[in-house]
């Protein structure tokens, strides 16, 4: 079982994506690449990592040691014990955004247009085993 | 966490006098039909200073309010006055949103959008449906797009909604009809939707109550006072719901039937018995639990209820017979299916739903509803 933001898990997720039928349809016209950050609760270094999203594909992703090399079109960020609860359908990706707990930047016009396929990415997370 | 937000509600007969109590420079945005029909009037005899941007048209584009700002902007009103159905108040939050924070793009407003308003706004509904009033959202048209867009931010909440049965009397009988069943929609899709919570499903089982007892007598008669003004106070509760909770699968499918230009609760309320029926597989508890409240055995005879009031409001049940009311062919209906289908599944409203439908359920419930066919699938 792939640890939580690890490049197997990462190289999951990416699978996971390619392989949905829905994602496809729902991102059809979506060009936007992502800087995803996991923030510690307490002590500890963020966890970087950039998924590049193009027409309904994730054309690539990785494990990313230092953001400053990214220049991603949107970053989507929350503390580890909210990622947890989101993949664990525990919180509402758009419910977390509102109050708070998950910060997003980028072209907000992009992200309402899409907000199907928004959806559609956090469900995909479900179908990644993963180990905290 | 989450939260419940309401505008501060003055309802019954009367409480146009609410307005006496403000000062200053009054902004009324509004249409022109209602402007000649001296509905607007009942409002602005309240008033010591006024100004009236009448210009908004049906289904309200984004264009309309950035007119409106730029008259805002002239006149510099203290309040903001938003008289009309769902396309004036929609319009009138826009106008507050913007005109206190210009540097904001309306089509880019999120939910999570940091905005402040400082502008009083108050919303006066003359129809019983749309719940703008009470709700945090806005639906504009994008008209090189041709569909709606519905923007939900807590900012764009008003701050008072008066909610006089006065208003309403005038309401042609077929309005009150489309109206009544938008608000209906808006009830049931809250209770079912995945946002929903302890502070909204009281509220809608009420809406639902007053509107199953009152919509028809609202309907055959105008002069019905009880009946008129209960349905006006449930479209309001119901939009206070979907403030909260948000619109679901009926609304997903008429929203997306506006590219034919019909009634939005005509789509949304014909659309509800189809919908109930599919997302029954999801939500078969809900509906029971929400039937009990109202008296009926279960979500089947909730749908048949629901047929029943349609009909007792002169109504078709099915898309083919509303669509060629309005002189849109099965050749056009069919044509356009494609665009139907896939305006549906980017509509907003799919992610508030318990599982989101794949396209292929999206047209059949589009083709059974036509049909009006039983939803088997």
């Amino acid at each position: 079982m792939p640890k939580f933001f690890s490049q197997e898990w990462i190289g999951e997720y990416v699978k996971a994506i390619n392989e949905s039928e829905d994602y496809e349809k729902a991102a059809k016209g979506w060009e936007g690449d992502f800087l995803f950050v996991v923030e510690p609760d307490e002590e500890g270094e963020p966890l970087y990592a950039y998924i590049d999203l193009y027409h309904g594909k994730a054309r690539k992703g990785f494990v990313v040691k230092d953001p400053s090399q990214i220049n991603a079109a949107f970053e989507f960020r929350g503390k580890l014990s909210n990622w947890k609860k989101l993949l664990k359908g525990e919180i509402d990706p758009i419910k977390g955004l509102i109050t708070g707990k998950f910060k997003l930047k980028g072209s907000m016009a992009m992200v309402m247009r899409y907000a199907k396929a928004a959806k559609v990415l956090v469900d995909l997370t479900k179908k990644v085993e993963t180990e905290w | 966490m989450w939260w419940f937000s309401s505008p501060k509600i003055i309802f019954g007969e009367d409480s146009l006098e609410f307005l006496e109590k403000f000062d200053g420079k009054a902004l009324i945005v509004t249409d022109e039909n209602l402007l000649k029909a001296k509905v607007v009037e009942k409002v602005t005899e309240k008033l010591n200073e006024y100004d009236v941007f009448d210009k908004v048209e049906i289904d309200p584009s984004f264009e309309v309010v950035k007119k409106a700002v730029e008259h805002a902007k002239r006149y510099k009103p203290d309040f903001i006055v938003g008289v009309g159905g769902g396309s004036s108040l929609d319009v009138a939050k826009g106008v507050r949103l913007v005109y206190d924070n210009p540097d904001v793009v309306l089509e880019e407003v999120t939910p999570w959008t940091e905005l402040k308003v400082k502008t009083e706004l108050i919303l006066i509904p003359t129809a019983s449906g749309s719940g703008s009033e009470a709700s945090n959202a806005i639906v504009l048209t994008k008209r090189d797009e041709n569909r709606k867009i519905a923007s939900i931010n807590p900012a764009i909440m008003a701050d008072y909604a008066i909610v006089d049965p006065e208003m309403v009397k005038s309401l042609p009988s077929k309005v009150a009809a489309f109206t009544g069943l938008d608000a209906l929609s808006h009830a049931i899709d809250a209770y079912v939707s995945a946002w929903k919570n302890d502070f909204t499903d009281g509220i809608c089982i009420q809406a639902c109550k007053l509107l199953f007892k009152y919509l028809h007598r609202a309907y055959k008669n105008r002069k019905d006072e009880k009946a008129v003004e209960k349905v006006h106070n449930a479209a309001t509760l119901a939009g206070l719901a979907i403030g909260s909770s948000q619109a679901g699968l009926s609304h997903t499918i008429g929203h997306s039937l506006s590219i034919f230009h019909i009634p939005h609760g005509f789509a949304c309320g014909i659309a509800l018995p189809y919908t109930i029926q599919y997302y029954s597989k999801f939500a078969k508890e809900y509906y029971d639990e929400l039937a009990y409240h109202l008296g009926f055995q279960d979500v089947n005879e909730l749908v048949v209820k629901i047929k029943d009031l349609i009909r007792s409001l002169d109504t078709p049940t099915n898309f083919k017979e509303l669509l060629k009311d309005y002189n849109i062919t099965e050749k056009q209906f069919l044509d356009n299916l494609d665009t139907l289908v896939y305006n549906a599944s980017m509509d907003n409203t799919i992610v508030t739903l318990l599982e989101i439908p794949s396209e292929d359920d999206i047209r059949k419930l589009f083709i059974y509803a036509y049909e009006g066919k039983d939803v088997d699938f």
